[in-house]
């Protein structure tokens, strides 16, 4: 005889234990406390032997992603402004071709995919880089996001505007490049 | 049975991933290369059972926010050694289940009330408001229940665990496990039926 079964001769389960629901949210949010508690205790690499194997996989998929993503699509992006690292000013947008608004949202999933899977190849392995090298690139990184942030918002007001287009492109561009270099350094270790 | 983290995970290889499994393992991987954003995901996506879980075993709404946020930093510090060989959710739950064991064996017993089957008519809890509905009446019944007596009816009976898995997860003989069960659930009867 089972146990469930022995047990439900003895004393049969409750009928309403299916009518209990299966979340139950807190009365507040507890996420802000965590967040706090987490920066207190910053997370050591160490321990990570299933993990790793994993990031072997990430690593070599987000350099194929990676290749794949800017091989195509990002290549007419950085066919515009040149192959510099740096976005130029506004009128660098300006030379772009307009770029209707479907073709913008291809453009910022490319990124977007292209972005998260050179982040894991980086990021993966942060605890091997030098401080030095890891503040320097997330410094850039913030002021690139914060810029994409605000051309976004701006885009969002004036949907169309070439030249908020071509700086958006832009400077997806310099936070893709960081984020290779970021990979590549990572990778040579 | 409401098995909401079946005991045995199936292997979820890519051809049998669903949308939302590819979106977990996603936020799974950021959050294991050190994004706090992608852990807030996980996070918004998880509390709700894991609080469930925490305010039923601790029945304490309190302790349970405390035990609650315990789980999640512990799931941080723990992450990079998942290895994706189960459901974040499963892997999640049953870490939330020895931090809320551990929690009590590190009290030891000193606090653990003691009600007898004779103290069952202590259970219910003199009121004056509508009658509720049969769920309400079962969850404040449970928060009731003494710990021992608790912890293995929200285990098994809500939870889904096996016997074998409970003993594991507890250190107690599976005999101990039904024993309990038995008087949890003869004790939420008298109850509820009373």
């Amino acid at each position: 005889m089972s146990n469930e079964k022995e047990m439900n001769d003895l004393e049969p389960r409750l009928d309403a234990v299916d009518a209990l629901p299966r979340a139950l949210e807190p009365g507040r949010d507890l996420w802000p406390e965590i967040e706090a508690r987490l920066a207190r205790r910053p997370r050591r690499a160490g321990g990570r032997r299933a993990g790793f194997r994993r990031w072997a996989v990430v690593t070599q998929l987000a350099a194929a992603v990676a290749l794949m993503v800017l091989g195509g699509a990002l290549s007419q992006l950085l066919r515009p402004a040149g192959s510099g690292f740096e976005p130029g000013p506004a009128a660098d947008g300006i030379r772009l071709a307009a770029a209707p608004a479907a073709e913008l949202e291809v453009a910022e999933g490319e990124y977007l995919r292209a972005k998260e899977a050179l982040w894991l190849a980086a990021y993966g392995r942060r605890d091997d880089l030098s401080p030095a090298t890891l503040r320097v690139v997330e410094k850039n990184l913030r002021i690139v996001d914060e810029a994409i942030r605000e051309l976004r918002q701006a885009l969002e007001e004036d949907p169309g505007n070439h030249q908020l287009e071509g700086l958006l492109y832009a400077n997806h561009r310099r936070s893709i490049d960081l984020l290779q270099r970021l990979a590549q350094a990572s990778q040579e270790i | 049975m409401a098995c909401y983290y079946p005991a045995t995970e199936s292997g979820s290889g890519p051809m049998t991933q669903t949308p939302e499994q590819a979106a977990e393992e996603r936020w799974v991987m950021r959050a294991q290369a050190g994004e706090v954003g992608a852990f807030e995901e996980l996070y918004r996506q998880n509390v709700g059972r894991i609080h469930a879980l925490c305010l039923r075993m601790a029945g304490d709404a309190g302790e349970a926010e405390e035990l609650t946020q315990e789980a999640f930093v512990r799931a941080w510090e723990k992450l990079p050694s998942f290895g994706g060989r189960s459901a974040f959710s499963s892997w999640l739950h049953r870490l939330a289940v020895n931090v809320v064991l551990a929690r009590w064996r590190a009290r030891g017993r000193r606090r653990e009330r003691v009600v007898s089957l004779a103290d069952a008519a202590a259970l219910s809890e003199p009121h004056h408001r509508p009658r509720p509905r049969q769920a309400v009446d079962l969850e404040r019944a449970i928060r009731r229940l003494p710990r021992g007596a608790r912890t293995i009816f929200v285990l098994h009976d809500v939870e889904g665990y096996r016997h074998r898995e409970i003993a594991e997860l507890t250190g107690l003989k599976e005999g101990t496990s039904k024993a309990q069960l038995h008087r949890a659930r003869r004790l939420l009867r008298e109850v509820l039926e009373s």
